[in-house]
């Protein structure tokens, strides 16, 4: 059931993340278990049933899919193909759309004198 | 699969499983990939991923379960709220459940009502015995202390130390010590009384003004002065009458006139159970040496935490440390029940002992609960069609479960409240049954009543109970989907089925239950059998009374000199037994540390050219110390060799005599005398030096319980040598009737000579013997729990069965099975099970009394047998009501039922 990005108020950092790491490349799981965990140099983690329970609630919302593997990759278990997964264009709107409303808020903390402005 | 792949297989059933059937597999290699890689950088990195792993798929399970069916992926505006899972109305449905289904009810009360005060037990009796002391802000009263982890008790502080540490520790208002004693009190039959030598800033530590005069103050504590004296309450209304005018008057206390300085209110009875107080008279030389033994104490001060209290006398204990003192004592600022307990390592909370005995009592919660899960499981199963139609008109899953839960919520909380108050009319009883004379022993302190706090944490585990007993087995209930269970519900039967689970926990309960049938059928003989042994191996113990002399320490004899008190106390004794001996209407008069049938001290002891049992060093062993005359006294002959004689206690003292069971355990039936032993620490200590065993005697009762089974080394003692000494005097029938004549003779001798009568030797009960009584009670509790369970447990497996095979019973009674068939096809698993359990209940309980003492336990065999029995029958009776709902079923009846 996807959702309109207008629905969305909040988006958890785990969400962001793992629909950050899939902005460049498709990825399997443990690939962005990896990605998550260093883009946010450890403090956001994603263990295995927490990163399946959001990859679930992204994929029924519309903003990840289910790709085949690319040809280069071994594969998982045998008999089954290792699942990819990548962003949709709604995924991406919806990332870019948290992501300006994370920008809007730094520049009124920077605004605030919150936090100093970044060297030029 | 390895181990980790196999428990990630078991966790990933905490999700639901169109959830595992979308993602399962891909979890699964994620997990493998991860812990490969885990593992390849070390094993710490993979035993922290592991464990933040399980954390994670419980929690994510468990929130995927409870999502609402139909939930939108991400929280919207639209929203509604309806968050409330639990209302009042589920109250009240949960309280008609109740009533709806007594017999579940009662069952599951019942354990829940024993189960939830067996996980409240380990931390009430610890909270009880640290209970602040009953004065004002009693909480700020703290002991100082040394504990010596070498030692495993505290060290013995000093004047000294009081001296020391008093100028210069800021962290308290003030500190005092006091130290133990007892004084013959010179009343109509005279009467020894407990009294503390107190220090006179005591009372303005505690903050307890006296009820009449004044209290100890700071003139009386000068050496020399008037001695005065404080009395408690009940001793005062006891024999003075709660007469006004004592205060100022004389009385005479151990032998010694003593000025009646003033009266303390009831209820006060610092430190222990004390009913007299003097003053603490130290030494005026501030040496280490000949400084006075006391158990020192203090208030913190206005606004100083506990901690830095602690850090302050850690550095300052550091600093006033001695020569001959352990280097390694740890100094400690500790509740007041530390101070009076030695023997108690700090912080009782973090013992092993302490979490093995919680971790256990919460099994038995966790069990208790387990079995009313499977009873609520069964029950839920009966309204699978209401249930189905609530989900159809719209209540989410998590709804449903929070109704489940209310119901369990009402059930634990009611069994709570029910367990709590059976937990304080046990204590009520114990007190009453229990002989006065334990009960006067407790300490003052203690408060084991059931307050608020209590209630608060029944109230918590009920809710714990409830999640257990009700979330779980509701989520599996609910885990089928919609259509399936309206399905079901049109076909008027139940699609589910008790797990393996139930099986198993039906086989523990039985098991459980005979082996606590044996248990409590044994105990409760050897209760019946020591109360009504009339003599100890051969003595007749009726005939002897039992009574401990002493002198009185603080007051009579502070200083350093202890070869003084020594000699004093060896004048002390010869001449009270010479004069018994020549006392018409005495027998015989022996001297020990310890009496037959009384709780001996146990040591190690290593045996000469002989390797103890199992590798290890030593074997403990029961031993006394006894004058020269002890055997003979008790008309114990020697076995072997020859008894002590005047000449053991010269030099070097290296005789020792030991018992039968000693030679037949011990020294494995081989001639014992000549042979040599020594004693060792239960450290790693040196040896003690080697002594040689000149005789063997026959087996005196070392303890309560299985006197037959101690073996005993006896040494021999010189008079003088111990501070107090244990007098069994054989005077022939009724003995207590000799007490005030030996307490007349006493006070001739010696004026201050402390006589306690503890009674006639036959009606000594000690340590063993309480623990006993509590035991077979407490298992005969459990037994009726059990059994009751293990025979609803099989009640509700076997009435699930019959409905659930309704039909397959009609169609083979249309078919022409005969009765006794239908009756085996129903009945088989029930009785498998029973079987299960009472073939593993029969070898585990039949192990755990092997280990106990074989000759003792030899009727455990029978008992055993009738637990079995009792509980076959119970299961049998279980059976019948829906064996026989199987039998009426009529073939048309069960043919004509929709599919």
């Amino acid at each position: 059931m996807p959702v309109s990005s207008d629905e969305f108020t909040a988006m958890n950092a785990r969400d962001w993340h793992v629909l950050m790491a899939l902005l460049e490349e498709d990825l399997h799981g443990y690939a962005i278990m990896k990605a998550v965990a260093h883009d946010s140099r450890g403090k956001v983690t994603a263990e295995v049933g927490s990163l399946y329970r959001v990859l679930d609630r992204l994929m029924q919302g519309g903003m990840v899919e289910e790709v085949a593997a690319p040809d280069h990759e071994p594969g998982g278990s045998p008999g089954r193909p290792r699942r990819y997964f990548r962003l949709t264009e709604h995924g991406r709107a919806a990332l870019r759309r948290e992501t300006v409303r994370l920008r809007d808020a730094l520049d009124l903390a920077r605004a605030r004198s919150l936090l100093p402005e970044p060297p030029r | 699969m390895t181990g980790p792949d196999r428990w990630f297989a078991m966790l990933l059933r905490l999700f639901p499983a169109d959830f595992r059937e979308r993602h399962g597999d891909d979890m699964r290699e994620t997990f493998e990939r991860a812990c490969d890689e885990r593992r390849a950088v070390g094993r710490r990195h993979l035993a922290a991923f592991l464990f933040r792993t399980i954390l994670d798929l419980g929690a994510s399970g468990l929130r995927e379960r409870l999502k609402p069916a139909g939930r939108r992926p991400f929280r919207s505006r639209r929203r509604s709220h309806r968050s409330l899972l639990v209302s009042w109305l589920d109250v009240k449905l949960g309280a008609r459940m109740l009533r709806k289904h007594p017999g579940l009810t009662l069952v599951s009360t019942l354990a829940l009502a024993v189960g939830i005060p067996v996980g409240l037990a380990p931390s009430h009796v610890v909270d009880g015995l640290l209970a602040p002391l009953p004065v004002p802000e009693g909480g700020r009263v703290r002991a100082l202390r040394l504990w010596s982890p070498r030692g495993g008790r505290a060290a013995t502080t000093t004047s000294f130390d009081l001296a020391t540490w008093r100028p210069v520790l800021s962290s308290f208002e003030e500190l005092g010590a006091y130290l133990e004693t007892a004084y013959n009190l010179d009343v109509e039959g005279g009467r020894s009384v407990r009294a503390a030598a107190v220090t006179a800033s005591t009372f303005d530590i505690l903050r307890v003004p006296p009820l009449l005069g004044r209290p100890i103050q700071r003139p009386d504590m000068i050496p020399g002065g008037a001695d005065v004296v404080v009395l408690g309450y009940d001793l005062w209304q006891a024999h003075y009458g709660g007469d006004p005018a004592l205060v100022g008057r004389s009385i005479r206390l151990g032998g010694i006139p003593h000025t009646v300085a003033g009266v303390m209110p009831e209820g006060f009875l610092f430190p222990e159970r004390q009913s007299v107080w003097t003053p603490l008279r130290l030494p005026e030389s501030d040496a280490p040496e000949g400084a006075v033994p006391v158990t020192i104490f203090g208030r913190l001060a206005e606004g100083v935490t506990e901690a830095s209290a602690q850090a302050e006398f850690a550095s300052v204990a550091a600093r006033s440390t001695f020569p001959g003192r352990d280097p390694d004592v740890m100094p400690q600022v500790v509740a007041h029940a530390y101070g009076v307990l030695p023997g108690l390592s700090g912080e009782l909370r973090a013992t092993p002992e302490f979490l093995a005995f919680q971790g256990l009592a919460i099994v038995v919660l966790l069990v208790a609960c387990a079995n009313v899960a499977m009873l609520v499981f069964a029950r839920i199963a009966t309204r699978d069609g209401e249930l189905a139609v609530r989900t159809a008109l719209g209540a989410s899953r998590a709804r449903i479960v929070a109704q489940v839960f209310t119901e369990c919520l009402v059930l634990a909380v009611l069994a709570s409240g029910l367990g709590l108050a059976l937990m304080a009319m046990v204590m009520d009883v114990t007190g009453k049954v229990i002989p006065s004379r334990l009960s006067a022993a407790l300490p003052y302190w203690i408060d084991w009543s059931i307050g608020g706090r209590m209630a608060l944490r029944g109230l918590s585990l009920a809710a714990l109970s409830a999640v257990v007993a009700g979330v779980v087995p509701a989520l599996r209930f609910t885990g089928a989907s919609v259509q399936s269970r309206i399905q079901r519900a049109r076909a008027r039967r139940t699609g589910s089925r008790f797990g393996g689970l139930s099986g198993i926990l039906i086989v523990v309960d039985v098991a459980v239950a005979v082996t606590a049938v044996g248990f409590a059928a044994t105990a409760y003989d050897l209760v019946r059998n020591v109360a009504s042994t009339p003599s100890t191996a051969g003595i007749p113990a009726e005939e002897y009374l039992a009574a401990t002399l002493s002198l009185p320490r603080g007051q009579v004899d502070v200083g350093p000199d202890a070869e003084g008190r020594a000699a004093r106390m060896a004048a002390t004794q010869r001449e009270i037994v010479r004069r018994l001996r020549a006392e018409p209407g005495v027998r015989t008069v022996a001297v020990a540390d310890a009496l037959p049938r009384m709780e001996h001290r146990s040591r190690l002891v290593e045996a000469e050219g002989v390797d103890p049992p199992g590798n290890r060093p030593a074997v403990s062993v029961r031993t006394a110390r006894v004058d020269v005359g002890f055997f003979e006294s008790l008309g114990q002959p020697m076995l072997a060799g020859r008894g002590f004689d005047a000449g053991d206690l010269q030099g070097d003292r290296r005789a020792v005599i030991v018992n039968t069971t000693f030679v037949e355990r011990v020294l494995g039936g081989q001639s014992a005398v000549g042979r040599r032993i020594r004693f060792r620490s239960w450290g790693d200590g040196e040896p003690g030096p080697w002594k040689e065993i000149v005789g063997v005697v026959g087996h005196l009762g070392m303890r309560m319980i299985s006197a037959r089974n101690d073996q005993g080394v006896y040494e021999p003692f010189a008079p003088g040598e111990l501070a107090s000494v244990r007098l069994g005097i054989q005077v022939g029938e009724d003995p207590t009737s000799f007490a005030p004549r030996l307490r007349a003779m006493a006070s001739e001798v010696d004026p201050e000579a402390v006589v306690t009568v503890t009674g006639a030797l036959d009606a000594v009960y000690e340590g063993d013997w309480y623990v006993l009584l509590a035991s077979s009670v407490g298992a005969g509790l459990l037994v009726g729990v059990l059994l009751a369970l293990a025979a609803s447990g099989i009640y509700a497996i076997m009435s699930f069965a019959v409905t659930q095979r309704t039909q397959e019973i009609g169609i083979r009674a249309a078919l022409g099975a005969s009765r006794p068939d239908l009756v085996r096809a129903v009945a088989k698993r029930a009785v498998g099970q029973l079987g299960a359990g009472v073939l593993l209940g029969m070898p585990l309980s039949a192990l755990f009394f092997s280990s106990g003492e074989r000759s003792l336990y030899a009727g455990a065999l029978s008992t055993l047998l009738v637990g079995a029995m009792v509980m076959s029958l119970v299961g049998m009776v279980a059976c019948t009501g829906p064996t026989l709902r199987a039998l009426r079923v009529s073939p048309s009846q069960a043919l004509s039922d929709p599919t």
